[in-house]
């Protein structure tokens, strides 16, 4: 069961990325992208391990600079600093 | 408080962030190249499902409504043809004087080799104006590339994956374009970069301008056809104008 959690919660975060990049609706409605990882890595915080929320920084962080042009890795301390 | 294993972790991730972050240039965009192969299929399934889409909006439009718009396309067609015949007598014409003043045929602007592309998605980040485009290596992109739509010059590859491209567009600031402001005889050499407002991703810098240089809000701003971007022409207009501190540089922001 923690398991599949924790592979529920990296996949939603790679959909979230791909999400983000494909889908302007929310850019075009406020004026700026909401990103879906940090609420993410909360949730991952609160109610899932360590290992899982280290993993899904590593992961969701990667998956994001890899859409951008930010230098690859920058968001994983943005999210690290999200779930401390 | 943080628990050991908490410090744990993040000093792990610590440390893999800062290996990551000091990878080389070439190797840090191979990787990204890789982990962004993981969306590939995800843009593969947006792309049919969008094609699946527009197939089931063909097959409900009425009838009658298909006749009206092929009378309409057939009769713009007809004006098209008659202007493509003017613009072709104009490029013989062209042609002809060209080789009578002996022109040099070789730039950019003597055959554009144009491939049709699709934006497949945009930058996730806020700060960065970026679009991933579905043409990569295997369709012959290359960075550096110029990128245009019908009304000019949009900006130009930054990196080649297989299938997909990811494009800087014009008002990132790391897409500078050699410009002209005002009139080409008398214009105002300077470049644009992005970053003239955050909050307004219309607006482009012009910077680097003489500090004799005399613009005037409404004046045109085109590219001055250095060895990248000849020929492209994109039109701006200056829009407001304020001395930046500091030496012979001048800032306008252009829209």
């Amino acid at each position: 069961m923690n398991l599949l959690n924790s592979i529920l919660i990296l996949l939603t975060a790679l959909v979230g990325v791909y999400l983000e990049s494909s889908y302007g609706g929310a850019r075009h409605l406020f004026g700026a992208q909401i990103d879906l990882i940090p609420p993410l890595i909360v949730y991952a915080a609160l109610r899932s391990s360590i290992v899982t929320m280290a993993i899904l920084a590593v992961v969701g962080g990667l998956c994001f600079d890899s859409l951008s042009l930010n230098p690859l890795g920058i968001t994983i301390c943005r999210l690290c600093r999200t779930s401390q | 408080m943080l628990k050991k294993p908490h410090y744990i972790a993040l000093g792990f991730v610590g440390l893999l962030t800062l290996i990551i972050l000091s990878l080389p240039q070439h190797t840090a965009s191979q990787l990204k190249l890789a982990i962004g192969g993981l969306f590939l299929p995800l843009f593969g399934l947006s792309k049919s499902s969008q094609q699946l889409a527009r197939e089931t909006g063909n097959a409900l439009v009425p009838r009658s409504e298909l006749i009206r718009q092929n009378d309409l396309l057939r009769q713009s067609n007809q004006v098209y043809r008659l202007q493509a015949m003017q613009l072709d007598a104009a490029l013989r014409e062209n042609n002809h004087l060209r080789q009578l003043l002996a022109w040099r045929q070789s730039g950019p602007q003597s055959g554009w080799n144009l491939k049709l592309a699709r934006v497949v998605g945009q930058d996730p980040a806020n700060w960065w104006h970026t679009i991933q485009i579905d043409l990569g290596s295997r369709d012959g992109m290359q960075t550096n590339l110029a990128v245009v739509v019908p009304e000019g010059f949009v900006g130009r590859i930054s990196t080649v994956g297989l299938t997909t491209s990811q494009v800087v567009l014009i008002g990132n600031a790391n897409c500078k374009v050699a410009v002209v402001a005002g009139t080409d005889k008398a214009g105002e050499h300077g470049v644009i970069t992005g970053g003239a407002s955050p909050m307004d991703n219309s607006l482009v810098t012009l910077s680097f301008l003489s500090s004799s240089s005399n613009l005037k809000p409404g004046q045109i701003v085109k590219t001055s056809g250095g060895k990248r971007f000849d020929a492209w022409r994109h039109y701006h207009r200056a829009n407001r104008g304020e001395r930046a501190s500091g030496g012979n540089r001048l800032r306008r922001s252009a829209r």
